[in-house]
């Protein structure tokens, strides 16, 4: 522990003198000298209680002290095991086993094996069944799809409550009832299934005993970890990038459970997509085998009546289990086509027009095709779509591809749909588009803000951070249109109107600088163009922004007071901010926000856009974008193209900028791009206004999709190569706050599927390129060789946490966390500040759409769901589609929570369920994007920021109207009516 | 606020975590209103007050005054603490659950001292207590049909 104070007090333990720092626990400063003494209740991650009383020991007093309470005195004589010491926690087991069940069904101890409680009963040799009256039972709860709850195995020791309290900042569990009959308890004493619990796991982490236990996840037992493989690894899932442990049984080729690991950013926590979110690999769906398409499929175009638009099949036609390329179908295929209407794509309706192939016919094709369009259109006939899910190694070896094979920067991938304009905004402003400093400085920050993101569902890690800083005395001011449940721990919550965001920040700066609370040294110093900016920001005085942004002009000038007189403040954003056609502009206002207040290059400041994807930094870094090569260096200048035809030993190197994603999506209509390569992208479900793409995907002469699962983009293939999934290689990954990680393979590829980076090389060399990468190690050491940012590190070096980059010397560093200390990365160093005036969304509410839509995720799905989907725990929890509707919205719709919905704006139409959210203001609607058959993209507008190119996917004009049954409707997907809907048995995002 | 460096251990972990007054007032105002504490209403107070769910469990499940389902037509409530037990108690709670044990308009609960030791064994209908030797069949039917009179006047 960690104290302020630099008193030391010096005390006798068990014989030792031991100094230590003044207000040291008695257990911890036993720890520190080598002396274990047995403790239920406390686990050092957590403040300490002192309730299970195992700890106690002899200081001399009239009574034992609890040793994870008490602190250290000077002249102290600790005993900590007397005779008698010993014999008071003998019999503390001996009355604590009494009510717990037999070792033999004790649910820790036939799992995982660990219970601690019975590790002290073996210790003190204490038997269950002495004589100890035993209460009728407290009960058992299995509501929840993944863990398990066992009242009589509970001690009460209350490290679940901190656990979920303290560490996750979930609130969920209390205790219920008193004296003998108390139990844990979750909200109302509800079951854990149904409660607000949204299933992060780190109780089941925290409890000693067989109280919370994880469920086997698809049959695969669960057992001590002696008898597992344990392979350190990090989650593939969100920019957070947490670490954990896959606990592999060998024997069954499949993952037992998952352990979150110690890392200086996520420092072990999980949430459930990390925890019980990994078994999709293990999906009878994955692809084993190459896929060349029918002659009888052509002319090409969708193949699902999903993906066709076509509605109201009936329910139980749509099943999904595998034939051809999968895997036998098995059970759970049978168990989702009963229950699911819609859902995945539909195997049984697409595989039969593909036929199996080998590889090298398979491999042939594509090299014979992409050449010859090539060859007859030249560079721009060529585009390519890489992944954010895929390695820095892939993402690295992908460009390379596209740049040296074909002489096109056609390359590009999702960060187009997050944050480009974040970064469009960076790189003008500060000259880098990654973070200034971590997510976990910001318990260092007076005052956070955090705007237009929902962090608790899409960066669930790191907003335990946000909500714990708080408790410390962090000022957390959320601005979102949509009310959060970061808005729950927000000091102050401003609801904004959808798209006013340049306003609200403009009237804070105008309030900063009317009460004179910017720095003006930083100012002079640090930045340029200010007088650009106070000139703009003074025709927004908090009234006018208020009439704009619907926020009163009071709480824009407590907003700018909390702001201005904070010592250190931080901004975090997501999409909420770059998702517009002012995406730009939006970040342009933060970074002024922190440019005229001081607010980066120190401990606690700074500037983080939360990153979506878990290699959406490194896949960014490694020049997946059209307008940059490797390290951000720019694609249309003529010195970088020399250095890297230099580099990469070629010549002809495109001199212009590529076409970004929606643009690749606009010239495959008018016939530009020709034949597209896509490593694991689902544009079909992820871009704007999807009828659009449609036809754009229909267009392309050639298409080849390497993907894990049959997405509905690969319905327009030529060609599909089975990839594998992250479980099943070896890569580098690089989270939100620059931390490059090393992902480990954990399983082998299923089938025929073969590592993606392989198979880009097995391209390139068919296309005459001769590459000859032995490993994503050899890659990697190429990546470091071709990037200053990336100088130094190794995968010998990159270490079980990873390292962040930048990083002068990683064998001892954990990299640099703050950036910007001196100067910024721009030619002058200064930070550009550029003025922004607000304007309005490009479609507004009308008589005819009067609802303003709001697209995002869920915490229990990612992006286009070929994933999370296919996860059980997953699946479970949140299984269906639903429109988020304020309940008085609702009820003036006559809709109902549960009742079907259709939807419609100017571009399409979708049915889905109704679900009463108390966090959407009146006047809005929200949908997650991750439900095919009820795509939100349907209804989004493709309208593009003009700097980033990113879509409006946070603002558009729709219809809500109670959906009649039966009545077909053009344009949208099937519902297939509700009857086969599961409900929900345990929602979380309440 | 006291950063988690300086905060002194031993101060138990849950103490002043929930900054804010007692919520007791306001569980109170609500079963006052309604007659008992229907979940919607905990769930607004909850988010009203900005307070866990589970912090107001623990309050209802600990103070058996909090009514966490709607009050039937009559209450009875019987003391079992040590005068009452001495002058019958256990008895006459016996007989109130033998006769209202499955009657749903009338719900029997042991209490603790309801400070009318001196018409011990004790019991209230509807929150008034009932004499010693009132006939209790009568007194619960008249709650029951809502013809109960006025308290009898106390005799202190």
């Amino acid at each position: 522990m960690v104290l302020a104070t630099t008193r030391t007090v010096t005390l006798t333990i068990d014989g030792q003198q031991i100094t230590v720092p003044d207000g040291t626990t008695i257990w911890a400063a036993a720890k520190a000298a080598g002396i274990e003494i047995p403790v239920l209740c406390h686990d050092e991650r957590y403040d300490p209680v002192g309730v299970c009383r195992m700890c106690v020991v002899d200081t001399g007093a009239r009574a034992y002290a609890a040793a994870c309470v008490r602190p250290c005195e000077d002249g102290m004589d600790v005993k900590t095991a007397t005779p008698d010491v010993e014999r008071n926690r003998a019999t503390l087991t001996e009355l604590l086993l009494a009510d717990q069940p037999p070792a033999a069904r004790d649910p820790k101890q036939t799992t995982t094996g660990d219970n601690e409680l019975l590790a002290l009963a073996e210790r003190y040799g204490v038997t269950r069944g002495g004589g100890l009256p035993v209460s009728a039972g407290r009960g058992a709860d299995t509501s929840n799809p993944v863990i398990a709850v066992d009242h009589d195995a509970c001690i009460l020791c209350d490290r679940c409550v901190r656990a979920c309290d303290d560490i996750q900042g979930n609130d969920v569990i209390g205790r219920s009832g008193k004296g003998y009959a108390t139990r844990i308890a979750f909200d109302l004493n509800d079951p854990m299934g149904s409660s607000s619990c949204v299933t992060c796991g780190e109780c089941v982490a925290a409890c000693p005993t067989g109280a919370l236990t994880n469920k086997p996840i698809r049959g695969i037992p669960i057992r001590p970890r002696t008898e597992l493989k344990q392979v350190d690894s990090v989650c593939p899932y969100c920019g957070v990038g947490c670490a954990l442990t896959y606990h592999v049984d060998t024997e069954r080729g499949a993952i037992a459970y998952a352990e979150g690991r110690d890392q200086p950013g996520s420092k072990s926590r999980l949430c459930v997509k990390g925890r019980y979110g990994w078994d999709y690999a293990a999906s009878p769906q994955r692809l084993t085998t190459p896929l060349i398409r029918r002659e009888s499929a052509y002319p090409k175009g969708p193949l699902s009546a999903d993906v066709r638009g076509e509605m109201n099949r009936p329910p139980g036609e749509n099943g999904d289990g595998a034939a051809g390329g999968g895997r036998k179908g098995g059970k759970e295929g049978e168990r989702r086509r009963r229950r699911r209407p819609g859902g995945l794509v539909d195997y049984a309706e697409v595989l039969p027009h593909f036929r199996e192939a080998t590889w090298e016919e398979a491999l042939e094709l594509v090299a014979r095709r992409l050449t010859e369009i090539y060859a007859g259109g030249g560079p721009g006939a060529i585009a390519g779509f890489g992944s954010a899910k895929c390695s820095n190694e892939e993402a690295y070896l992908f460009q390379k591809l596209i740049r040296t094979g074909f002489h096109t920067n056609n390359v590009d991938h999702c960060t187009r749909l997050c944050h480009a304009s974040s970064v469009a905004a960076l790189f003008e402003g500060i000259g880098s588009g990654a973070v200034s400093t971590t997510y976990g400085d910001v318990v260092n920050a007076d005052v956070a803000i955090v705007t237009g993101s929902n962090p608790t569902a899409n960066h669930p890690v790191a907003s335990s951070f946000f909500k714990q800083a708080r408790r410390n005395g962090t000022t957390i001011i959320y601005v979102d249109p949509r009310a959060d449940k970061m808005s729950d721990h927000a000091d102050i919550f401003c609801q904004l109107k959808p798209g006013t965001d340049v306003a609200f920040y403009n009237g804070v700066m105008h309030e900063l600088i009317r009460l004179g609370l910017t720095d003006r040294e930083f100012i002079e110093r640090r930045t340029s163009n200010y007088d650009a900016l106070a000139a703009t920001v003074a025709d927004y005085p908090p009234e006018r922004a208020a009439q704009i942004t619907g926020i009163d002009a009071d709480v824009i000038r407590r907003v700018a007071r909390a702001w201005g007189e904070a010592r250190a403040g931080i901004i975090f954003w997501g999409m909420g901010i770059s998702q517009h056609t002012t995406g730009t502009d939006n970040a342009r206002c933060l970074i002024a926000m922190c440019a005229i207040t001081g607010n980066v290059g120190r401990p606690g400041t700074g500037l983080h856009p939360l990153r979506g994807q878990n290699n959406v930094q490194g896949a960014s870094d490694m020049g997946l974008i059209p307008m940059f090569y490797p390290d951000y260096k720019k694609a249309d200048d003529p010195d970088v193209r020399a250095r890297f035809e230099g580099l990469w030993d070629t010549t002809d190197l495109d001199p212009k900028r590529g076409l970004t994603v929606t643009e690749i999506i606009g010239s495959a209509l008018k016939g530009g791009v020709r034949a597209m390569y896509m490593m694991g992208e689902n544009p079909f479900l992820s871009d704007p206004n999807i009828n659009k793409v449609r036809k754009a995907l229909a267009a392309l002469e050639f298409l080849v999709v390497q993907d894990i699962f049959l997405t509905e983009t690969a319905e327009f293939a030529d060609v599909i190569l089975p990839a594998s999934s992250y479980l099943e290689k070896d890569g580098t990954y690089t989270n939100t706050d620059r931390r490059v990680q090393l992902g480990r393979k954990v399983l082998d590829p299923p089938g025929q599927a073969r590592v993606d980076w392989e198979v880009v090389q097995d391209i390139a060399n068919r296309i005459g390129l001769g590459w000859n990468y032995a490993s994503a190690r050899e890659i990697f050491e190429e990546i470091v060789s071709v990037m200053a940012s990336y100088k130094n590190l190794s995968y010998d070096n990159l270490g079980p946490g990873g390292k962040l980059y930048p990083n002068p010397d990683p064998e001892h560093s954990d990299g640099t966390v703050v950036m910007f200390g001196e100067r910024f990365n721009t030619d002058d160093g200064l930070a550009h500040l550029v003025p922004a005036e607000w304007l309005p969304a490009k479609e507004l509410p009308s008589p005819e759409y009067p609802l303003v839509l709001n697209t995002g995720r869920l915490l229990q799905h990612w992006h286009t769901g070929s994933m999370t989907r296919r996860s059980f725990a997953l699946d479970a929890i949140s299984p269906r589609a639903e429109v988020y509707l304020n309940p008085d919205d609702a009820a003036e719709l006559g809709l109902a929570d549960g009742d079907m919905a259709r939807v419609t704006s100017r571009r399409g139409t979708i049915e889905l369920a109704a679900r009463l959210s108390h966090r959407e203001a009146r006047g809005n609607c929200f949908i997650p994007f991750h439900f095919r058959e009820a795509a939100a993209n349907l209804l989004t507008i493709d309208e593009i920021d003009p700097f980033g190119k990113i879509p409006e996917f946070k603002f558009c004009a729709v219809r809500v109207e109670a959906a009649l049954p039966g009545a077909p409707e053009p344009g949208g997907a099937a519902p297939g009516g509700s009857a086969g809907h599961a409900a929900a048995p345990g929602a979380g995002d309440r | 606020m006291a950063t988690a460096q300086e905060r002194v251990p031993g101060v138990e972990a849950r103490a002043g975590k929930f900054p804010g007054p007692s919520l007791i007032p306001a569980l109170h105002a609500i079963q006052e209103r309604v007659g008992w504490l229907p979940r919607e209403e905990l769930v607004a107070l909850s988010r009203d007050v900005r307070r866990p769910l589970y912090e107001i469990e623990g309050l209802i499940s600990f103070y058996p005054h909090f009514r966490t389902r709607p009050p039937v037509k009559v209450e009875v409530h019987a003391c079992r603490d040590l005068s009452c037990w001495l002058q019958g108690a256990g008895r006459r709670i016996e007989e109130l659950r033998d006769r209202y044990g499955r009657d749903a308009d009338v719900e029997v609960t042991e209490v603790s001292c309801i400070g009318r030791c001196d018409v011990a064994p004790a019991v209230a209908v509807n929150e008034t207590p009932a004499a010693a030797t009132a006939d209790l069949g009568a007194v619960i039917g008249a709650a029951r049909s809502g013809t109960a009179g006025e308290p009898e006047a106390r005799s202190y």
